[in-house]
C-alpha cells in the first residue's frame, strides 16, 4: 500500500540535509499512524458486527467483504495528505506544507525553511501522534448498541424461519393479523417446537416445508398435519413434544417467496441448512401470556469453553422472564448437547 | 545616473541572518517613517511591501493626506537617490527621461545625454493622473522594463528601481486617468484613507520639529538588495499558488461570482498574479517567515488587483467600486 508520494519522499536526494531526513521521517510516521487511525476502527467495526452476525446465527460470508472494508480502511494517507495534518495539527500556518512541496530544493533560504519547519514541528504533540488511534475497545460500543438487535432479532432455528408467537390467529383465512381469537403457538421444528419468542409484530412464521398455501401473500394456516395447500386456518392435535395438550390454532404469515426477512441481510442458520442439535420442546400452555423477553437459544452450539458463560446468562435471562411472567417459568429448558 | 547594479549572490548567505537584517530594518522603518506621519501604519506596510517586492506603488488619496510627506520621509529613510517629478498637463516626455544635449567639453562641442529625474533609485511621481497620456507613457518602459531608450540608445535603471506615485481620485477636471496598460505596471494600488478623530488629535500634537531632516538612513543600497533577493527566493506551498491562481481568475468576468459578473469587464492579469506573489512573499518577509501563506496572499489580494480591473458600465452607473467585487471574489473562495 505504499503510493508514489510514499516514493518520492523517500526517495531523500544525497544531499545530506538532516531536516530533510527529519522531515520524510515524520512524515512517514504520520501515514503509519493515519493507516492505524483508518484500520483500528474498521476492524472493530468488522469484529463487533462480525460477533453480532455469528450470534444470530448468519453466515461467515460476511467475513469477506469485511476483510475488503479491512483493507480499505486500513489503506494510508498519501504523504501530502500527512504532511497537510500535521502542520494543521501542529498550527505551523504553512510552514510544514510548504517545506514538503520544497522538500527536494537545496536553494539556502528553502532549506532554513525546512529547518525551521522540522524544528517547530518537533516541539509538538503532533510530532508524536498526528492521528489519535482510537482504543480497539471501540468495538466495545459497538457491540453493545448492537446487541439489542440481536436480542429483537427472530430466532434462527434449525431447519426454520423467524418464527414468532401470537395470542391471536386469524379466524378466517386472510383475515387481518393479530384478531385475537385464542393463544397460538407459532409452528415448531420437528425437533424444536420449543421457541416463544414473541413481542415482534407482526408475526412471521416460515414454514420449514415451503409456504403453506402462500400463493396471496397473505395469512395463511394450514393444518400441521395435513396438505402443503390449506385452507388457511387448521388445528394442532397436541403438541408432539408432550407440551400443551389441547388443540392450538397455528398461524403462521407465509414468505412469498423472495420476500424478505425480518433481517434481510442475513442469512439464518436454518436457512443455511444448519443442524442444531437436538432440543427440548418447551410447553406453552394455553393462555399463556406473550413473553416479550425470551430467551432463545442459539441456532449455532457455542463452544465448549464458552458453556458456562453461556448458560449463566440464559439462566439469568430465564429468571428475569420468570419475574416478569411467573406462568412461564422455563422449566422445560435443556441445554444444548 | 544610477551607479552599476551590485551583484547580490545569497547563495552563499545566511538566510536567517538575512531574515534577521530584514526584520530589523522593517521594525526601524515603521518606526522612523511612522513617527513622523501620523496614523498611516498601513500605508507604511504596503510602501514597504512593494519596496521588498520590487514593484512599484501608487498611492491613492484626496490632497492633505500626507501623502508626498509620506513619499519624501521614506525616500530619505532608505538611503536612497531619490528624484521627484511634478506631474503636469504641460510636463513632456523628456522633462523625464532626459535628453540629448549639446555641451561643451575640452574636446569641443558635442551632443551628450543628460538623464532625466527618472534615473534615479527611489522616483516620485506626484500627481501623476495630471500628465497628459504621452507623458505618462513614457514611463512604461521605464517602470515594467527598467530601462530607457532615446534615440537608439537603451539606458538601464537601477537597481534598485521605485516608483512611487501619487494621484488624487477625486479632483478629476484636468487630469487624464492612468490608462490600464500604466496602471498595470504599479504591483500595488494604496489607498491613504483620512485621519479618524483621535489620529487628528495626534497630528495636531506633533511639535514642529527638524522633520525630514531628523530621519537617518536606515537601508542602504546593497542592503536592499539582498532583502529583495532573500523575498523572491521564499518559497510557497503549492496549495497557497493554487489559492492565489484562483482568486486571479475569479476576477475574470466569465469565472466571477454570479453577483458581480456583471460589474467586471476585464479581469486580473498574469502581470497581476505575479505581483500577488511577489507581495505574499514580502510580507511574509516582514512577518518573519520564511515561507508565504495563503493568508498573505488574501491580504494583499485588495492593493494588489484593485487597479487592475476594468468595471463594466453597469458596475459605474451602480456604484459598485473595485473594492466591492474584490470583497465578493474573495468571499467566494
Amino acid at each position: 500500500m505504499t503510493s508514489a508520494s510514499t516514493l518520492t519522499a523517500l526517495a531523500v536526494p544525497p544531499s545530506g540535509d538532516s531536516a530533510q531526513l527529519a522531515l520524510s521521517a515524520q512524515v512517514e510516521r504520520a501515514q503509519r499512524q493515519g493507516a492505524w487511525a483508518r484500520a483500528v476502527p474498521v476492524a472493530g467495526a468488522l469484529c463487533a458486527g462480525g460477533a453480532v452476525a455469528v450470534g444470530l446465527g448468519a453466515s461467515w460470508l460476511w467475513a469477506g467483504p469485511g476483510l475488503f472494508a479491512l483493507g480499505l480502511g486500513a489503506w494510508r494517507p498519501s504523504a501530502d495528505a500527512a504532511a497537510a495534518r500535521l502542520d494543521a495539527e501542529a498550527r505551523l500556518d504553512g510552514a510544514l506544507v510548504c517545506a514538503w512541496d520544497h522538500r527536494l530544493q537545496t536553494a539556502p533560504v528553502v532549506v532554513a525553511q525546512r529547518r525551521r519547519a522540522v524544528a517547530a514541528l518537533a516541539g509538538s504533540e503532533p510530532a508524536v501522534r498526528a492521528w489519535r488511534t482510537p482504543s480497539p475497545l471501540w468495538a466495545l460500543a459497538l457491540g453493545l448498541w448492537a446487541w439489542p438487535l440481536a436480542e429483537r432479532s427472530p430466532a434462527p432455528e434449525p431447519g426454520d424461519g423467524p418464527m414468532a408467537q401470537t395470542e391471536a390467529p386469524p379466524t378466517t383465512p386472510g383475515s387481518a393479523l393479530g384478531a385475537p381469537t385464542a393463544p397460538t403457538t407459532a409452528m415448531a421444528p420437528p425437533t424444536a417446537p420449543e421457541s416463544h419468542a414473541a413481542g415482534l409484530a407482526p408475526p412471521a412464521a416460515v414454514p420449514d416445508a415451503g409456504p403453506i398455501a402462500a400463493e396471496d401473500g397473505g395469512i395463511q394456516a394450514g393444518t400441521r398435519t395435513g396438505a402443503g395447500e390449506g385452507d388457511g386456518v387448521g388445528t394442532r392435535a397436541g403438541d408432539q413434544n408432550g407440551g400443551g395438550g389441547a388443540p392450538v390454532t397455528v398461524a403462521s404469515n407465509a414468505a412469498e417467496p423472495g420476500e424478505a426477512l425480518p433481517v434481510p441481510w442475513m442469512r439464518t442458520a436454518g436457512a443455511l441448512g444448519e443442524a442444531a442439535g437436538p432440543r427440548a420442546a418447551v410447553a406453552v400452555p394455553l393462555g399463556t401470556p406473550p413473553d416479550d423477553g425470551a430467551v432463545i437459544d442459539p441456532a449455532r452450539p457455542f463452544p465448549p469453553r464458552y458453556r458456562g458463560a453461556v448458560q449463566r446468562w440464559f439462566a439469568l435471562r430465564a429468571g428475569r422472564t420468570t419475574a416478569i411472567h411467573p406462568g412461564t417459568a422455563p422449566a422445560g429448558r435443556t441445554e444444548d448437547p | 545616473m544610477n551607479a552599476p547594479a551590485p551583484q547580490v549572490d545569497l547563495s552563499n548567505a545566511d538566510p536567517e541572518a538575512v531574515a534577521g537584517e530584514l526584520r530589523e530594518a522593517v521594525l526601524a522603518l515603521r518606526s522612523r517613517v511612522g513617527g513622523l506621519v501620523v496614523g498611516q501604519a498601513g500605508v507604511v506596510d504596503g510602501l514597504l511591501t512593494g519596496l521588498l517586492a520590487d514593484g512599484h506603488v501608487l498611492l491613492e488619496g484626496v490632497p492633505g493626506l500626507g501623502k508626498t510627506l509620506l513619499v519624501k520621509a521614506f525616500g530619505r529613510a532608505l538611503s536612497l537617490s531619490a528624484g521627484r517629478i511634478q506631474f503636469t498637463p504641460d510636463l513632456m516626455p523628456a522633462d523625464i527621461l532626459g535628453g540629448r544635449v549639446l555641451q561643451d567639453t575640452p574636446g569641443g562641442s558635442q551632443v551628450v545625454f543628460e538623464p532625466g529625474p527618472i534615473f534615479r533609485e527611489l522616483v516620485l511621481a506626484d500627481e501623476i493622473n495630471r500628465a497628459n497620456p504621452r507623458t505618462q507613457a513614457a514611463l512604461l518602459e521605464a517602470m515594467a522594463e527598467r530601462q530607457v531608450t532615446l534615440a537608439g540608445t537603451t539606458h538601464s535603471l537601477g537597481p534598485p528601481f521605485f516608483v512611487l506615485a501619487t494621484q488624487n481620485p477625486v479632483e478629476m477636471e484636468g487630469t487624464y486617468p492612468l490608462p490600464e496598460a500604466q496602471a498595470d505596471r504599479f504591483l500595488m494600488s494604496i489607498t491613504v484613507p483620512p485621519p479618524d478623530r483621535e489620529t487628528l488629535l495626534q497630528i495636531l500634537d506633533v511639535q514642529p520639529g527638524p522633520g525630514l531632516l531628523a530621519i537617518e538612513p536606515v537601508l542602504d543600497r546593497l542592503s536592499l538588495l539582498r532583502c529583495q533577493a532573500h523575498v523572491r527566493g521564499l518559497p510557497m506551498a503549492r496549495q497557497v499558488r493554487e489559492t492565489l491562481v484562483d482568486l486571479v481568475v475569479r476576477t475574470r468576468p466569465e469565472h466571477a461570482p454570479a453577483a458581480v459578473r456583471p460589474y467586471l469587464r476585464l479581469g486580473a492579469s498574469p502581470r497581476g498574479a505575479q505581483g500577488l506573489l511577489a507581495a505574499a512573499r514580502a510580507r511574509a518577509a516582514m512577518a518573519g517567515r520564511l515561507h508565504a501563506t495563503a493568508e498573505d496572499v488574501r491580504a494583499l489580494a485588495a492593493s494588489i488587483l484593485r487597479h487592475r480591473l476594468l468595471l463594466s458600465f453597469a458596475a459605474r452607473a451602480e456604484g459598485v467600486t473595485a473594492e466591492a467585487v474584490l470583497d465578493a471574489v474573495l468571499a467566494a473562495g
